[in-house]
Order: structure tokens, then C-alpha cells, then sequence
């Protein structure tokens, strides 16, 4: 044989236990940390929701204040973004609206996603009736066009959820249910939702279903795992990877959607601050003050931006090929 | 062979049937397979692609996938019908008293876990040892399959290793709870001359060190005459002939067994004698001829291989064919 044997279990064994094991998942973490675009939209996105979430305390106004005294005003000092033509602070406006669309966004991908999964799992493992009925239902979702369908469903939805919210109000007494800035989130965030699980879901059946069939499942299988242990450690962790990424981008996604549905007058609803609802308001004030396009429309893209940089570098580092050290 | 030689028997495979239901009605992958495994002892289970030798292979962990099911024989591991187990009995067969080499190791181990954390597995699940004694033991057997510096290595992921150093990681994981079985489903076919001869090798070595017996399926005749002690050689689903590896490398009595020989190089052999191809395919699983499976493509073939299927008999002392003209070939 031309490769010695390198008999020296001993050494081995204290060689092991003073290098650190290396796990999948750290490898994940370091690759992501050496990806700079990665970085650096994880960075503009995590500022982006530390001014959302103090909102309250960096608006340098309330976002509801009419100033008379200054309608229109181009960006200046005191108003760092102007002011539209209710006199009301644009950049306050903005970081308000900034809250609203992390929330949602929030809401609508953690929905989706739970959704998305349950019923991807539950397709690829029970097959039979169940597998067809979920992908028929997935795929009469997605031949539709996702803004009109999330259109539809906003606008259908409506009166059922206002019905239900006044019916809790009733029975509660919970001032929570009588608010209209809820009312209209909850109302986005069934639509969109609605609309972008089948997505996750497909991705989970088919990633369940080819890994399945793996050699590596099989192999487990071969020294004696048992289903959960199988499940758990080999069809998990290799499906955690995609679910991460698509999370990411779904967030980005819903954002997108949810200023859609506002520009379209059928999101959000004033008072709620929306960054769509600011750009479809000052729409017929395209050339005399952009900035009021402009300011919302910015920060919009930069965020999406950013979570596409995160989604790209955790692709990469959720990889196992991608990184050697 | 008798009783007592019998039960000291490692494997003992009876009229297996592997069945499988398909839309255009049933096919046997495997019929009426039978063979013994001592210890200590190679087995090959020689055919072309398609001939059932890897299904049997998965028949014997019990693990044939699914519209695949064993519908006859019986299966002794060591003396236990493995048939009969339950589902919780078998796993804790599988990876302990059997274990299995797959073909391309790089699919055969998970992407996502280091190569350290794979052969720790079967430790953990089979002999419960704590993770520090698995990682230690994980670094011994690394060692023993012949990889340098294991310690360093089982911090590494799959694909961070060559074609024949991840074959020797799958050897290493298969040995990891010292079955006493161990079946290797085409464990060179992915790699390239060079590195087939050092796996083999390292194979016969560990069986000696460690005594399992072992299953090796190949459609390679050149592996086979090797590193096997005994070979048996399967067409469409069948056993056609069964003996000791030189018996059969100097005196195949079934005209399909002389083919593969025929068509295979030997190096010691008469080195210009002209290959010959069998012609012909083999047959459709769903479809087979009446008699003899090998009919339509024999040479040696009379009227009764047309309707009526011969069945194993001794040609010679343990070697058997199943061939009604094995007479007339001449050893």
C-alpha cells in the first residue's frame, strides 16, 4: 500500500481535543463574517431597524404634526427631508414608515415561512392525497400574478376582518382591536402572507423530497439511525440552509409588497406611515418636490438591497462546498 | 455441507426473493438467491448493471426501497433470521453486526457534517459511547483505514478529501462498531486503477485484523479474481453459478459466467485471445423467457433451455451451475 499508516491513536486523540471541532455551522458563521458585501448589508440593514424600532426617539418631530408655517419645503436643516404639503416632517415620516414596513415584513415572513414549512414537510412526508392537494393548492396560488392576487385578497378580506376585530372588540374590550393602524397591518400581512407562502412551501417539499433520496439518508439508514435521528440530524440541518436563505429574501419580498398594496391605496391606511402610501401621495408632486419620492423610494431599495447582499452571502456560506480552510 | 459447518456461518442467505410491484405487474429483482458466508471469507455477488446484485445487497440490511419488498427466503445473521426481526430489532442490527460500503462515498456521507461527526454516529447510536470516547475512537479508526494525520482530518467535511481517502472514511465508518458482516456495494467503481487496488487491499487487510466476513459486489471479474475466496455470479434476477473463485476462473461451467470471463482481460492469461462480447442485452426483468433466462443469448443453448428453467446442481465439489448443458462446456 502506498499511503503509510499513520498509527499513532494517542497523539490523535489529545491532537483532537485541543483543536476545536469544527461544525458546519461556525464554518457558516466565519464565512459569512469574511464576505463583505454580506456585511455590509447586514450592517445597513441592522441600522435600518435600530431607527425603526427608536423611531420615537431619533423623529426629531411627531410624524402627524401639520406645520403650516412650513408646507413643501425642500430638505434643510431643521427638516433634514423636507416637509410634504401638510407640513408634516419627512424624515420622521420616513423612520415611522420604516417601523411599520419592518413589522410587517416581520409578520409576513415569519407567517409564510411557518406556513411554507408545515406544509412542504407535511406534503413530502405523507405523499398520497395530502402531497396532492397541497401542490395543487401551491400551484393555483402561484399562477396568479402575486400583487393582483394580494390585491384581491386585501380587498376581500376586509370587511371579514373588520367584522372579526369588532367582534373581539366587543367581547375583549381591548382597545388593541379597535385600532385602525392594526386593522389595516393585519389586513396586509394576511394578504401578502397568503400569497407568499406557496413559495416556501415548494422549496421545502422539493429540498424533503430530493434529499430523501440521497445516498447519505440511506447510508444513515445503513448504521442504524432511526427515523428522528435521520430527520434531525441529516434532513434538517440540509434543509435549515435554503430556508435561511429564502427567509431572508421572502423579508425583502414582503417589504416590496407591502409599499405595493399601499401605493395602490389598498395597503396600509392613514394615519398608518407607509413608505408606498408617502410615494403614491406625493405622486402629482413628481417634478416640483422629489424629494418626496425620492426620500421614501431610497430607503425602500436600500433596505431590500441590503437583505439581497445577506441573502446572497448566507447562500454562500450556507454552502459546505463554497468554504475550505 | 453439514449442520455443524453450517452454524458457524457468519451469512446465510436462503431462496431470497426480492419482489417489486410495478404499473406493468410484478418483477422479481432477486430469485431464489442462496449463499453462505463463513468468517473470514469474500464473497463475491458478480453481474452486470441491472442484474439484482445490488438490491440483494440492500436485501440483506433490510433495507430495499420501497416498491421493493422481500417476499420469500429467510436471511441468518449469525444464526438469526433477520427476516423475522422487528423494525427496532434491525436498526439495531444495522451498523453493528452489519454494515455496509456504498459506491461513491461522496454522496454517501452528509455534505453538512464534518467527517468526524459522521463516524461518531453509529459509536453514539450503537455503543452509546459519550462524544469524547467517540471522537477518540473516530481518530483510531481513521487511523487504522490508513489516513494521515486522522486527528486533523476529522475536522474536515467530505468533500475536503480525495476520491480514495473518502472511500477509506466510508470504510472507516462501516467498520466503526467491528461488524461481523460487512457488505461493500461496488466500493471501487468511483475510483480511478490506482487507488481500486490500495481499497481493495486495505479491505483484505482489515478483514484479517478484524475477522468480518465480507459481501463484495462488483461487476468488476478482475476485482473478483483478486480479492474474493468464493464468487457468485448473478444474471436477470438469478444465480447461475456458485463456487471458489478459481474454480470458477479456470472452470466456469455456465455458458453466462464464461462470457464475463471471456470479455474480461486477464493478465495471466493467454494474451491473445481475442475478447469476446456476449451478444445481445440482457433481458427485461418483466419480461423473461420461459426457460432459461440466459436462452436468447447462449451459444450452447438446446430446446429444453426454451421451456424449462435448470436449476442449481454441484458440477464439482462446492461449485454449482445452473445450466442444463454444464456437461457439455467443457472446465
Amino acid at each position: 500500500m502506498s499511503a503509510e499508516i499513520d498509527n499513532q491513536p494517542a497523539d490523535s486523540a489529545t491532537l483532537w481535543r485541543t483543536s476545536k471541532p469544527r461544525t458546519f455551522w461556525g464554518d457558516a458563521v466565519y464565512s459569512f463574517a469574511h464576505n463583505f458585501t454580506g456585511m455590509l448589508g447586514l450592517l445597513i440593514f441592522v441600522l435600518l431597524l435600530l431607527a425603526a424600532i427608536f423611531a420615537n426617539q431619533i423623529a426629531p418631530y411627531d410624524y402627524l404634526t401639520q406645520d403650516w408655517n412650513n408646507l413643501l419645503k425642500p430638505p434643510n436643516g431643521a427638516h433634514l427631508m423636507g416637509t410634504d404639503e401638510l407640513g408634516r416632517d419627512v424624515f420622521s415620516r420616513v423612520l415611522m414608515g420604516a417601523r411599520t414596513a419592518f413589522l410587517v415584513a416581520l409578520c409576513i415572513s415569519t407567517v409564510s415561512t411557518t406556513i411554507g414549512l408545515f406544509a412542504g414537510a407535511l406534503s413530502a412526508f405523507l405523499g398520497g392525497w395530502v402531497d396532492r392537494v397541497v401542490v395543487w393548492f401551491m400551484d393555483a396560488l402561484l399562477s396568479f400574478p402575486s400583487i393582483w392576487l394580494a390585491a384581491f385578497v386585501s380587498v376581500v378580506t376586509r370587511p371579514t376582518i373588520d367584522s372579526l376585530t369588532n367582534s373581539l372588540y366587543a367581547s375583549t374590550g381591548w382597545a388593541l382591536f379597535q385600532d385602525r393602524v392594526i386593522f389595516s397591518y393585519l389586513v396586509v400581512i394576511f394578504a401578502i402572507g397568503f400569497v407568499a407562502w406557496p413559495y416556501m412551501g415548494r422549496l421545502v417539499r422539493s429540498q424533503v423530497l430530493s434529499l430523501r433520496e440521497k445516498e447519505f439518508i440511506e447510508a444513515a439508514r445503513a448504521l442504524g439511525a432511526g427515523t428522528r435521528w435521520v430527520t434531525m440530524r441529516h434532513l434538517v440541518p440540509n434543509v435549515l440552509g435554503s430556508v435561511i436563505v429564502t427567509f431572508t429574501l421572502s423579508f425583502g419580498n414582503a417589504m416590496l409588497y407591502e409599499s405595493s398594496l399601499s401605493f395602490l391605496g389598498i395597503g396600509i391606511q392613514p394615519p398608518g406611515a407607509s413608505w408606498g402610501r408617502m410615494i403614491f401621495e406625493a405622486l402629482s408632486r413628481l417634478r416640483a418636490q422629489p424629494y418626496l419620492i425620492i426620500m421614501p423610494g431610497l430607503t425602500l431599495t436600500l433596505v431590500v438591497l441590503s437583505l439581497q447582499f445577506v441573502g446572497d452571502a448566507l447562500n454562500d456560506a450556507l454552502n459546505p462546498r463554497s468554504h475550505s480552510r | 455441507m453439514s449442520l455443524e459447518q453450517r452454524q458457524i456461518d457468519v451469512l446465510q442467505v436462503q431462496q431470497l426473493q426480492v419482489q417489486f410491484k410495478t404499473r406493468d405487474g410484478l418483477v422479481y429483482a432477486v430469485q431464489d438467491l442462496s449463499f453462505q458466508v463463513a468468517p473470514g471469507e469474500i464473497v463475491g455477488l458478480v453481474g452486470e448493471s441491472g442484474c439484482g446484485k445490488s438490491t440483494a445487497a440492500l436485501a440483506l440490511m433490510r433495507l430495499v426501497p420501497k416498491p421493493g419488498r422481500i417476499v420469500g427466503g429467510s436471511i441468518l445473521l449469525n444464526n438469526r433470521d433477520i427476516l423475522t426481526l422487528s423494525e427496532a430489532e434491525m436498526r439495531s442490527l444495522r451498523g453493528h453486526e452489519v454494515a455496509m460500503v456504498f459506491q461513491d462515498a461522496l454522496t454517501a456521507l452528509d455534505p453538512r457534517m464534518t467527517v468526524g461527526r459522521q463516524i461518531m454516529e453509529p459509536l453514539r447510536i450503537h455503543l452509546k459511547l459519550t462524544p469524547k470516547a467517540a471522537r477518540e475512537r473516530a481518530a483510531d479508526l481513521l487511523a487504522q483505514v490508513g489516513i494521515p494525520s486522522p486527528a486533523s482530518r476529522l475536522n474536515q467535511f467530505p468533500h475536503e478529501f480525495s476520491g480514495g481517502m473518502r472511500q477509506r472514511v466510508m470504510i472507516a465508518l462501516a467498520l466503526s462498531c467491528s461488524p461481523s458482516l460487512l457488505i461493500a456495494d461496488e466500493p471501487t467503481t468511483a475510483l480511478d486503477v490506482t487507488t481500486q487496488n490500495q481499497i481493495l487491499n486495505l479491505l483484505v487487510k482489515l478483514k484479517d485484523e478484524t475477522g468480518a466476513a465480507i459481501v463484495l459486489i462488483t461487476h468488476d471479474v478482475g476485482v473478483v479474481s483478486n480479492v474474493c475466496d468464493r464468487v457468485v455470479v448473478m444474471y436477470a434476477g438469478r444465480e447461475v453459478e456458485v463456487g471458489g473463485t478459481h474454480d470458477i476462473f479456470t472452470g466456469a461451467r455456465h455458458p453466462y459466467s464464461r462470457g464475463l470471463l471471456e470479455s474480461t482481460l486477464m493478465l495471466d492469461g493467454d494474451r491473445t485471445r481475442p475478447l469476446e462480447a456476449i451478444p445481445g442485452l440482457p433481458p427485461e426483468l418483466i419480461d423473461l423467457p420461459p426457460g432459461c433466462v440466459f436462452y436468447p443469448r447462449c451459444k450452447y443453448r438446446s430446446d429444453q433451455c426454451k421451456s424449462a428453467a435448470p436449476r442449481l446442481e454441484p458440477v464439482a465439489n462446492a461449485h454449482e451451475a445452473a445450466c442444463w448443458n454444464w456437461r457439455s462446456i467443457d472446465a
